[in-house]
């Protein structure tokens, strides 16, 4: 399988303070990773470096067979924690928007799957729940479909059925099309089944690295009890 | 065959999920949902039926067939053994795997074998 990210020497700093420190690794096509630590551990801007929103201090990146940033961009979905589009905007009209925008916008599909989520497309981004929010984000996301798709807590602070929801819309995405995906969160439980790899990060660096299966035949952990022993300080 | 209608396995995440996946297939064949010289439906449907990752069904299959169950016709995909005995032979195995597993526990909890025996027998009764 061919590599599709390579990250060499990453460094990053905001002002005084290191958000990485020395990050070197390789995603190969089709891998769907897990990247897990705490709240500033440097896992957002891990990804934010990666759909090159942010520029690293010093260090490379190579996604997609060229330097991140606007041209590889094309093929990579970045979804945000955060809220990205105009609260006063109608489904429907951001919907438009997003097929003039982006020519690779299926334009169907994101319909189809909204209307699967029961999303109308006369209500307004503002009007919506903060899970129904998120399903928006992902489904905009995958109806460009990038290659590479890179979420950031795509589970946080939204509601179970919401969470089960995105958690299929995801799968049925990643499963058999060799996407590769890049997956930050910092609980794992229901979600770790479908990664192939996890990545931990304490404080800026990566602190394990392991294929999923091959953790639970070594050590027999689950990615959760494994989290537990890095991060828990416990027994 | 079909995995629609089936109930979904819950899967134990401290233990290799592949192994799971192999004794999910094994069931399958053991209730005759899965026939001797059946067709195993495709990594991808699998993988999108139980929601895990395509490349731990990959491995499934592949030490299902190291082991005999199924086998692969060359872009045709994977299928049952046709061996008549095979229902037999994984049944017999996975009720032996499990007696010895609880056999295993209860004589952790001090019991005999003549104990055992006729706890079961009473219970069976």
């Amino acid at each position: 399988m061919s590599e599709v990210i390579k990250v060499s020497n990453l460094y990053k700093k905001y002002g005084t303070v290191v958000a990485l420190h020395n990050v070197n690794l390789k995603i190969k096509k089709g891998e769907i990773v897990g990247i897990c630590g705490p709240n500033g551990s440097g896992k957002s801007t891990f990804l934010r470096i990666l759909s090159g929103i942010v520029k690293p201090t010093t260090g490379y990146v190579e996604i997609l067979g060229g330097v991140a940033g606007r041209k590889a961009r094309k093929h990579i979905a970045y979804v945000s924690e955060n809220d990205i589009y105009y609260k006063w905007m109608k489904i429907g009209e951001l919907l438009s928007f997003l097929r003039s925008f982006y020519p690779s916008f299926d334009y169907e599909k994101a319909k189809m799957l909204l209307e699967d989520e029961g999303l109308d497309l006369n209500k307004k981004v503002g009007e919506l729940s903060k899970g129904y929010r998120q399903r928006l984000k992902v489904i905009m996301a995958i109806s460009n479909s990038p290659e590479v798709i890179l979420l950031d807590e795509p589970f946080s602070g939204i509601d179970m059925l919401s969470r089960e929801r995105i958690l299929n819309i995801l799968k049925e995405f990643l499963i058999g099309a060799e996407k590769t995906a890049l997956i930050s969160s910092h609980f794992v439980e229901g979600i770790e089944e479908i990664f192939s790899r996890v990545i931990f990060f304490k404080e800026g660096n990566v602190v394990l690295d392991e294929d999923c299966e091959a953790m639970r035949e070594k050590y027999g952990k689950s990615v959760k009890s494994m989290y537990f022993e890095v991060f828990g300080g416990l027994s | 065959m079909t995995l629609e209608g089936l109930i979904k396995p819950e899967f134990d995440p401290n233990l290799p999920i592949y192994l799971q996946i192999m004794n999910f297939v094994k069931k399958l064949i053991v209730r005759g949902i899965l026939k001797p010289g059946d067709k195993v439906p495709s990594v991808r449907d699998m993988a999108l039926f139980l929601g895990v990752n395509p490349n731990t069904v990959q491995k499934a299959y592949e030490e299902l067939e190291r082991e005999g169950t199924i086998f692969t016709r060359r872009g045709q995909g994977n299928f049952v053994s046709e061996d008549e005995n095979i229902v037999d032979k994984i049944k017999e195995r996975m009720v032996k795997d499990l007696i010895e597993k609880y056999r295993k526990e209860l004589e952790e909890l001090g019991l005999s074998k003549g104990e055992i025996f006729n706890l079961l027998k009473e219970m069976l009764e």
